[in-house]
């Protein structure tokens, strides 16, 4: 574990694969409980989360890859999501990493991208969404994270100009605060990632392709001008996660994540013998 | 060719740094060779971010790795406004008042008119609804301990220590996080202030978690008046603590980031000093002040004696006043947020008129138009920076008009949409007054012109001066746009837009000397009124010159410089016997020597007198008394480099001309295609005729029509009204 390998991935430095996996499923086997205690209580949540990426060595914390809570958030209450009870206790979560865990581990803020926004709010485009998503971003970086990951899913579509102008509304409010964000993607073809590049994030993280198999970044990125890919490996699949965590570096990653969140109910051991072998491989 | 490769790997960077309200500006130079310049958005949230992120991008400019760069770097002086932000915030500690027993309402009482302190002119036009600002100390923290001291000095009634001791108690037990001593006469004779001190000391020294600062008005601002003395020691106690945590936390992160050198704030009485060696208070409205030094700085290279300097950002515009090459308005009791002081400040006005000033329509005074004070700030920022800003701007009405560029904002890194400010000006200007989008955002545009230049005029002409005697620098993010609405209104036919406009504030900084202030009320009477006599006791005169120069020389040796290497200007305040005013005159020597030296002074103040308020004002036969002593120690600094280039000649290259856009510069005509040209493209000598703009990196510059602007040797660039 180490907060230096995710500066050096979110400076874009090489000569280290920083390790972020998503761990808040995992999180509430980790702590003893229950997934509404934990999003009720910002001290569990946060502590729990922090727990985890120490157990498993990794180099930061991914906060809230669940949008449901900040979709709600966003529904009740277009510019001021942060008096939304349940996205007022991510907020402090968040600034409880950043307070008590950032020497030692990156913090990473995860939202609805304005794209998955648009389609919850049921409007026709995310510039439609636009003042929502900012919102968000907003009372987000104000807990000053060191990401913010924009979650899209397979959600983004054909990239227009409503796309460019709102990741530009959020890139300048997130620049405001020096936060870079990271737009993440799943269940995407090869052909429909290039464009992406268009909305200028700073990092891409990779999911499931269409199929089901962890993408790559040199299948799925390779078009894409950003500042770092972090690529998914299948914890489920120890024998795979080896192969995949070997050819990392060759891909041109910077960075590991999961495929999806870690089970709660994984082979904790498995896991361990991957996260052993991913913090081998790291400079 | 980046600074690095052309002067070797060794560079040296001096860095000036100036934070605005809405940018924070850098401006360095490569071994006093080459400069570059940047902005970023001011983080007020942590001022911090903004600061490195602008080192960041200063160093990406020369080419060097940030670590490298920093380590290469040989000064950094910094305006900051942490303190005033402390103070706007109240963010400060709960403090504790010790004073005269009997005086413990001086300051809420304030002076006469003291709730109107610090307030803008929009403010105080609604009388009905100003308020005293809640007091930095509450009353419940004041306690009066017996003593007296009288006007000369001496003890009428001595302390008592025990009695000190009870009043700290009750404080502590109240939870004063600091001390602030002032007493009647204290700059006369400190003894009691000091033994104040003493007790609290011992009884809660430096090893003790309760030890906590005591702060000294004697030792702040040993100057006549009760009431701005003990503001400004507790304005500086409140801010002190904020100040020293932010500034250190700033030194660590630039130390682990390579620079270990100390940090050198700028001072708002024109110099600049360790940070270390700074006290708080003489650092609020630093920003200004260093760019009215760069004007004189500019104005010495322009051979130009009388400048108005004007600064017009994102927020404020700041107007200064350069008279025969020298800074020599001083603000005897500057206002800070809502406090009235009397630190030796330079004087330079600021009101709230900037890019980013809201227009807005003022249903008390039926429905009229108006623009600022208030501003978007950096977040939201004007609508058209698409951060979620939703009120309209001077930005967004100059955008609508055609003035700028929105794919060349601060170099092109943001985007500006013009849609987001047309429809910001349509809904809460061009709508409510019923005319459309493109009129309402010319009203703006002429409205802010028109406020900025009535204060030039004011502050020009209420000096004393002929306003047409003067050029005016314009300077700041949105100077080079307004510049020729503005000038005008002061009957200025030549306007300097130095090549370091949109970081003026930076560039100032970086040319400031190393220099301190210490002044000390002390009453004489250079010519007496009774006895028609000068004065005597030139030696009582002598002795307070001495006793200020002594301690500038101890001050300034401990931070390492020789006496040869110091210089130092007197500079007292003096008035006609029974006035209430005082005016600033420079000393023509430090020591009086003699009848004919103290005559020298009184004709030099009576010369200064009859200049500002007519000869027929002056009457020195009434008495002439010398009120405080100022005297300025700065480390003598070569003149800083700029370099010169041959001229070309006045027609630009073809190159320069980019293009050609629709601008609207009146009703009459509405929009007309404009020449746009590229700032980097012109060579000194050029000239441009107006109408056109020219685009820099950070600014843009606005041509008017019967203007025209020719770039100097060094430069810079002047523009002058074509004779009609």
């Amino acid at each position: 574990m180490s907060r230096a390998r995710f500066d050096i991935f979110r400076s874009g430095g090489e000569g280290a694969c920083a390790f972020l996996p998503l761990i808040d499923d995992l999180s509430q086997r980790v702590s003893g409980e229950s997934e509404a205690a934990m999003r009720a209580e910002a001290t569990l949540w946060a502590r729990g989360l922090a727990r985890t990426a120490h157990f498993l060595g990794a180099d930061a914390v991914i906060i809230g890859f669940d949008p449901s809570f900040a979709i709600a958030a966003a529904r009740a209450d277009e510019s001021a999501p942060e008096e939304n009870p349940n996205f007022a206790v991510f907020l402090d979560a968040i600034k409880m990493l950043v307070a008590t865990e950032k020497e030692r581990l990156g913090v990473i803020a995860c939202l609805p991208g304005p794209c998955l926004l648009a389609q919850a709010l049921d409007v026709a485009t995310p510039a439609d969404a636009k003042e929502e998503s900012s919102a968000l971003v907003r009372a987000v970086c104000e807990c000053r994270p060191d990401m913010v990951m924009l979650r899209e899913d397979d959600a983004i579509g054909a990239v227009g100009v409503a796309h460019q102008k709102s990741y530009s509304a959020l890139r300048n409010v997130a620049s405001y605060y020096d936060i870079p964000l990271c737009v993440s993607i799943e269940r995407m073809n090869t052909n429909e990632i290039a464009p992406i590049g268009k909305l200028r994030p700073a990092f891409l993280r990779l999911g499931a392709d269409a199929a089901g198999a962890p993408m790559t970044a040199a299948q799925f990125a390779a078009g894409v001008e950003v500042t770092g890919v972090m690529e998914p490996v299948d914890f489920s699949d120890e024998e795979s996660a080896t192969r995949a965590v070997a050819a990392a570096g060759e891909n041109g990653a910077r960075a590991i994540t999961s495929l999806g969140q870690i089970a709660k109910d994984c082979d904790l051991e498995a896991v361990r013998r991957i996260c052993g072998e991913i913090n081998k491989n790291a400079a | 060719m980046s600074a690095s490769e052309m002067i070797g790997d060794q560079a040296v960077f001096d860095v000036g740094i100036d934070v605005g309200g809405t940018f924070t500006d850098f401006f360095c130079t490569a071994s006093e060779k080459t400069s570059q310049a940047c902005k970023t958005p001011t983080t007020h949230y942590d001022l911090s971010v903004g600061f490195l992120r602008g080192m960041g991008l200063l160093a990406k400019q020369a080419g060097v790795p940030l670590g490298d760069f920093l380590s290469q770097v040989r000064s950094i002086r910094y305006s900051t406004t942490v303190g005033t932000n402390a103070l706007i915030e109240r963010s400060g500690p709960k403090l504790g008042l010790i004073t005269t027993a009997g005086f413990e309402d001086t300051i809420f009482i304030g002076r006469a008119r003291s709730w109107a302190d610090g307030i803008g002119f929009t403010e105080g036009r609604d009388q009905a609804r100003i308020k005293k600002p809640e007091p930095l100390i509450s009353p419940d923290m004041v306690v009066g301990v017996r003593e007296r001291i009288d006007y000369a000095g001496k003890i009428l009634a001595p302390l008592d220590p025990a009695e000190v001791r009870d009043k700290l108690q009750e404080l502590v037990d109240k939870g004063a996080r600091g001390f602030v001593v002032g007493l009647l006469w204290s700059f006369r004779n400190p003894v009691h202030e000091r033994m104040i001190k003493e007790v609290i000391e011992q009884e809660y020294p430096e090893d003790y978690l309760g030890s906590m600062p005591v702060f000294l008005s004697s030792d702040i601002s040993p100057k006549a008046g009760e009431y701005t003395r003990y503001m400004t020691t507790i304005v500086n106690a409140y801010i002190h603590g904020v100040m020293s945590d932010e500034l250190t936390k700033l030194g660590n992160e630039l130390r682990d980031r390579g620079y270990k050198r100390p940090l050198t704030l700028v001072h708002n009485t024109g110099g600049t000093k360790k940070a270390a060696r700074t006290r708080a208070v003489l650092t609020h409205n630093a920003g200004p002040v260093a760019g009215l030094h760069g004007s004189a700085v500019l104005g010495a290279l322009s051979d130009i004696g009388n400048i108005v300097f004007t600064d017009m950002g994102g927020t404020s515009f700041d107007i200064g006043l350069i008279e025969d090459g020298d800074i020599k308005a001083h603000d005897f009791i500057p206002v800070i947020d809502r406090w009235r002081t009397n630190i030796p400040a330079i004087e330079v006005k600021s009101i709230g008129a900037g890019g980013g000033s809201i227009a807005w329509i003022n249903e008390l005074m039926n429905n009229a138009l108006e623009v600022g004070p208030q501003s978007a700030g950096s977040m939201p920022g004007p609508a058209c920076y698409d951060k979620g800003g939703r009120l309209p701007t001077v930005t967004d009405a100059d955008l609508v008009l055609g003035l700028y560029n929105p794919e060349n904002y601060l170099g092109g890194e943001m985007f500006l949409d013009e849609d987001l400010a047309r429809a910001a000006i349509k809904e809460k200007v061009a709508n409510p007054l019923g005319i459309d989008t493109v009129e309402a955002a010319y009203r703006i545009r002429r409205l802010i012109d028109a406020r900025m230049g009535q204060e030039v005029f004011n502050e020009v002409a209420l000096k004393g001066h002929d306003p047409r005697t003067f050029a005016v620098l314009a300077c700041g993010g949105a100077g080079g746009a307004h510049a020729c609405g503005f000038a005008p209104f002061i009957g200025a036919r030549r306007i300097l837009m130095p090549s370091q406009s949109s970081v003026f504030g930076a560039y100032g900084a970086s040319m400031m000397q190393i220099k301190e202030v210490w002044d000390r009320s002390h009453s004489m009477k250079l010519f007496t009124f009774t006895k028609q006599e000068y004065l005597k006791d030139l030696e009582g005169f002598n002795r307070v010159v001495l006793e200020l120069k002594d301690a500038a020389l101890r001050d300034l040796r401990l931070e390492g410089y020789r006496e040869e290497s110091i210089e130092f200007t007197l500079e007292l305040n003096v008035r006609y016997g029974s006035q209430y005013n005082m005016t600033r005159v420079r000393a023509p020597k430090l020591l009086l020597e003699s009848e004919a030296d103290v005559k020298a002074l009184c004709d030099l103040f009576t010369e200064r007198y009859a200049t500002i308020y007519s000869p027929e004002a002056t009457y020195p036969a009434g008495g002439i008394n010398v009120e405080d002593f100022t005297m300025t120690a700065a480390v003598i600094r070569p003149a800083p480099y700029h370099a010169e280039h041959a001229l070309s000649g006045a027609e630009p290259d073809k190159s320069a001309k980019t293009g050609e856009r629709p601008v609207y510069w009146s009703p009459d005509k509405g929009f007309e295609d404009t020449p746009i040209y590229q700032y980097e493209r012109l060579l000194p000598g050029n000239e441009i005729t107006g109408p056109a703009i020219i685009e820099a990196r950070d600014t843009t510059y606005v041509i008017a029509p019967s203007w025209r602007y020719r770039m100097d040797r060094f430069g810079n660039g002047s523009i002058e009204q074509i004779a009609r």
